[in-house]
């Protein structure tokens, strides 16, 4: 009876096969949950938060001011799309901040305007306005408009009198006395125009993978200061006009004489030819640079300016990283994906103040 | 009197290797979790994308299957190394090669 003699070494079969699943599942949670105790714990805050917010700019007002921050959120789930909104943040990022109901007005971007406490605002319609934060009854005021998409970037000259305003496809120029557009330029690459703070000029790159310096008034092109190998993802311009760096698409970044064009330094990464995000700014000395680290987009890299030397790794953000810039007391400050704008102590590279945005359930 | 005597480090050997399979599986998995609301886009197997896809977006079937295959998968080469050491140790080895490969490849990328 071959059938009754082959039952026990069925049995064994089953038990080995049975012990071994017990054991490869015992070790599948073992790792799961070890994993889970490093990781989790952030990672359920992340899925249990109802909407998921993005800060994207966010402009320092001054000393003992608060910031205003632009961001956006979306709820994880449902169909509402994605809200925009502006409020003011404490910068010591112990108290909640305000939030600014502005009726109508879905705002993509914002520049600092010369008096105290006065924005532009730029609309994801093409509009752009002009706030004035100390008015009890906030009012933005419409400035210009342009009608080529969204503005996506907005920058101010240092006496106020010249706004640019980037759309999809066109770098406006308006003057202030009487919001006229002066000109436009065809082939700006996104985000990547700076205004000198010495000259009526800008900085422009363009698509061509040219660096040119433009006059303001006229947006009349007035020299070539230099050529890239890759495309850029942004520039800045220190404080004193001096230092430009630039921050290529293949993750290069590179310091020019802004007067000359010449090349003081440059840094290609060393593990991908690929950006790790378009982070640009210097200190108010200008002796340092932060941008975008090398390890990730949730990390920023401190530069010496003068040696190129890469002085100091600032990790703190759970999420990409979309922007930074020092204040003028020369506090470095990061917002990002993660909702939250971190200031930096670095000496130590560790964050000192966090201020988180929060979206209440009616706003989401 | 001469005894067998049992050299211990093949069984070290395969034990490291099973569980280092196991472990570059579970780190994808959480790795599928962190990158959960991008994975649609940025998935490279065409099984793991089928699977997005069918689960409207969201990568839990994935995780499930993950989850399903890693037990299966660790289960049968402890069988193998039940019925011959030798050729259990040779297939451990080949996966926490390939599982090697997986982890450079996530933790580079």
């Amino acid at each position: 009876m071959p059938a009754r003699s082959d039952v026990p070494g069925q049995c064994q079969w089953l038990t080995r096969l049975l012990a071994a699943a017990v054991v490869s599942l015992t070790a599948v949670l073992f790792f799961v949950g070890l994993l889970g105790i490093v990781f989790l714990p952030a990672e359920a805050r992340r899925i249990f938060n109802a909407h998921c917010v993005s800060v994207t700019q966010c402009i320092d007002l001054g000393a003992r001011r608060p910031l205003l921050a632009l961001s956006w959120s979306m709820e994880r789930t449902g169909n509402t799309g994605w809200k925009h909104h502006l409020s003011l943040q404490p910068s010591d990022g112990r108290s909640p901040g305000q939030e600014l109901q502005l009726e109508n007005l879905s705002p993509m971007s914002l520049a600092k305007a010369a008096l105290v406490d006065h924005v532009f605002i730029g609309d994801w319609c093409g509009a752009i306005y002009s706030l004035d934060l100390q008015q009890a009854e906030l009012s933005p005021q419409p400035f210009a408009e342009h009608n080529d998409g969204s503005v996506a970037a907005l920058a101010a000259s240092a006496d106020g009198e010249w706004v640019l305003s980037q759309g999809t496809d066109f770098l406006h120029g308006f003057q202030r006395s009487d919001s006229q557009e002066r000109w436009q330029l065809y082939d700006v690459a996104h985000n990547c125009f700076v205004i000198r703070p010495d000259a009526l000029r800008v900085i422009i790159a363009n698509r061509r993978k040219e660096i040119v310096e433009i006059d303001l008034a006229t947006g009349r092109t007035l020299r070539t200061l230099a050529r890239t190998e890759h495309s850029l993802l942004n520039m800045a311009l220190d404080a004193e006009g001096n230092k430009l760096a630039l921050v290529g698409a293949d993750g290069c970044i590179q310091l020019l004489d802004s007067h000359t064009g010449k090349t003081l330094w440059s840094w290609r990464p060393r593990r991908q030819q690929i950006a790790a995000g378009r982070i640009a700014a210097f200190s108010p000395s200008g002796k340092f640079l932060v941008t975008a680290a090398e390890e990730g987009s949730e990390s920023l890299t401190l530069w010496n300016t003068a040696t190129g030397q890469q002085l100091k790794k600032l990790q703190g953000h759970t999420s990409m990283i979309i922007g930074a810039a020092f204040d003028e007391r020369g506090m470095l400050r990061s917002w990002g994906s993660d909702g939250t704008i971190r200031a930096w102590d670095l000496n130590t590279g560790l964050t000192t103040r966090v201020a988180t945005i929060t979206v209440p359930p009616s706003a989401g | 009197m001469p005894t067998d005597h049992v050299p211990r480090w093949p069984i070290a050997l395969f034990v490291s290797l099973w569980l280092f399979v196991i472990f570059v599986s579970v780190f994808d998995g959480y790795l599928a979790v962190r990158y959960r609301h991008e994975l649609h886009k940025t998935e490279r197997n065409p099984l793991g994308r089928l699977l997005i896809e069918l689960n409207d977006g969201q990568v839990w079937l994935l995780l499930a299957a993950k989850f399903i295959g890693t037990v299966a998968a660790a289960a049968c080469i402890l069988l193998l190394y039940g019925r011959s050491r030798r050729l259990g140790l040779t297939i451990a080895t080949v996966v926490a090669g390939f599982q090697l490969c997986l982890f450079l490849f996530l933790l580079l990328t």
